[in-house]
């Protein structure tokens, strides 16, 4: 299926975000989502014969979308997710955050964004094909990684060593290409927002650091991807079993899981994320058995 | 600077990218690259720089090869004297 730059980018950026509040990611995501729509109408528009002429309204529109209030963004978000969950590409499902011992014995009630694996994994990965290949880069490929940058994103698809080649690569497209130079040149966040963005891409890179990980066991509500402890009856139970046991309760609660053998490591994919899993134990006043969830990073 | 081609273009189309593979196949772009680098996948590319450029029923039909033989188990040095046996 042909997916249009905005359902595109909907579908990397509301992958995994909270469907029940407003938190700054999502916010960013959703000016991203109004942002290809600008711009996908004006590459459909052919404007670009007249560069001076694309650039103005392009920016001026841009400009509009930096001054979205809270109701026109909630009514943008409500339009894309029922497109999205009318192509039965996206869906809300029980976040992961609320399959932790804690959360889940406490009756919280955590939604977040699902989309299509297969969906999911089609845009990404073509992304990354088209970007990282040698060869000519498409204009959809170029504004859906501008909005991906922009919205801060590019941790989800690429590894650090790829941002930079990505980097390097954006730079000799803006080079060759004025009207790749006027799109990846442009903003549409405030100086509020972007100083939050670099906030989330400083935390998610303190999140990575390996020696840094166990931050997100002790405050797992700090990033998209949580970190989360289930913990299960073990009596004559093996490692597999454990494994086997935790991906039940996921499936269970709306997840989809798959075990995965890299090297030595069995890791889960939970939705579009991969874990890292080891049996572990809660100190209360009894120790409470069960396992360790950790995202793993590309 | 040119525009993503649509399904229905690729899909009859004689060669395609590396990236529109991912797209029809709907396998990681690494893992098409694996392949590639292994020789698996054969490819044109005119220049160094230039897009590679897949036969796209030809490399399909070797994809699919690939995945059936890895689902049995095979590992991929096995398919590889595999295919290279049936040439």
């Amino acid at each position: 299926m042909d997916y249009t730059i905005m359902e595109q980018f909907a579908l990397v950026a509301l992958d995994g975000q909270d469907s029940m509040h407003n938190t700054m990611a999502k916010k960013a995501a959703v000016m991203g989502i109004a942002a290809a729509n600008v711009l996908q109408t004006l590459l459909m528009e052919d404007v670009q014969e007249n560069m001076n002429e694309f650039k103005n309204r392009f920016c001026h529109q841009l400009e509009n979308i930096k001054k979205m209030n809270g109701k026109q963004r909630r009514s943008l978000e409500k339009e894309i997710v029922s497109i999205l969950k009318a192509e039965n590409v996206l869906e809300e499902v029980p976040n992961l955050l609320g399959c932790d011992m804690n959360y889940y014995t406490a009756n919280v009630t955590m939604r977040e964004y699902k989309s299509n694996e297969d969906a999911y994994q089609r845009i990404t990965e073509s992304i990354r094909a088209v970007i990282l290949e040698p060869g000519e880069v498409t204009e959809e490929t170029v504004a859906v990684l501008w909005l991906i940058r922009e919205c801060g994103c590019m941790h989800d698809i690429f590894s650090i060593e790829e941002q930079h080649k990505i980097g390097a690569r954006l730079i000799e497209l803006s080079a060759e290409s004025q009207l790749y130079k006027v799109i990846l040149g442009q903003e549409f966040h405030s100086g509020v927002r972007q100083t939050y963005l670099k906030y989330l891409d400083f935390k998610r890179n303190i999140f990575k650091n390996p020696y840094l990980e166990g931050v997100n066991l002790l405050f797992p509500f700090f990033d998209r991807r949580q970190a989360i402890f289930i913990d299960m009856v073990i009596l004559g139970t093996t490692v597999k079993d454990r494994r086997q046991n935790a991906m039940k309760f996921l499936r269970e609660n709306g997840h989809s899981c798959e075990e995965l053998r890299i090297e030595s490591e069995t890791m889960v994919k939970i939705d579009n994320a991969y874990y890292r899993i080891w049996p572990s134990a809660r100190s209360c006043r009894v120790p409470i058995q069960g396992v360790e969830l950790l995202p793993v990073y590309r | 600077m040119s525009r993503q081609r649509a399904m229905e273009k690729i899909m009859v189309s004689e060669y395609v990218s590396i990236g529109e593979l991912v797209r029809i196949t709907g396998c990681r772009y690494s893992t098409l690259k694996f392949y590639t680098e292994e020789g698996l996948l054969s490819f044109e590319q005119e220049e160094e720089n230039l897009t590679r450029k897949f036969p796209r029923e030809k490399t399909m039909q070797r994809i699919t090869e690939i995945k059936e033989l890895r689902e049995k188990g095979s590992s991929i040095p096995h398919i590889k004297q595999m295919l290279e046996a049936n040439r």
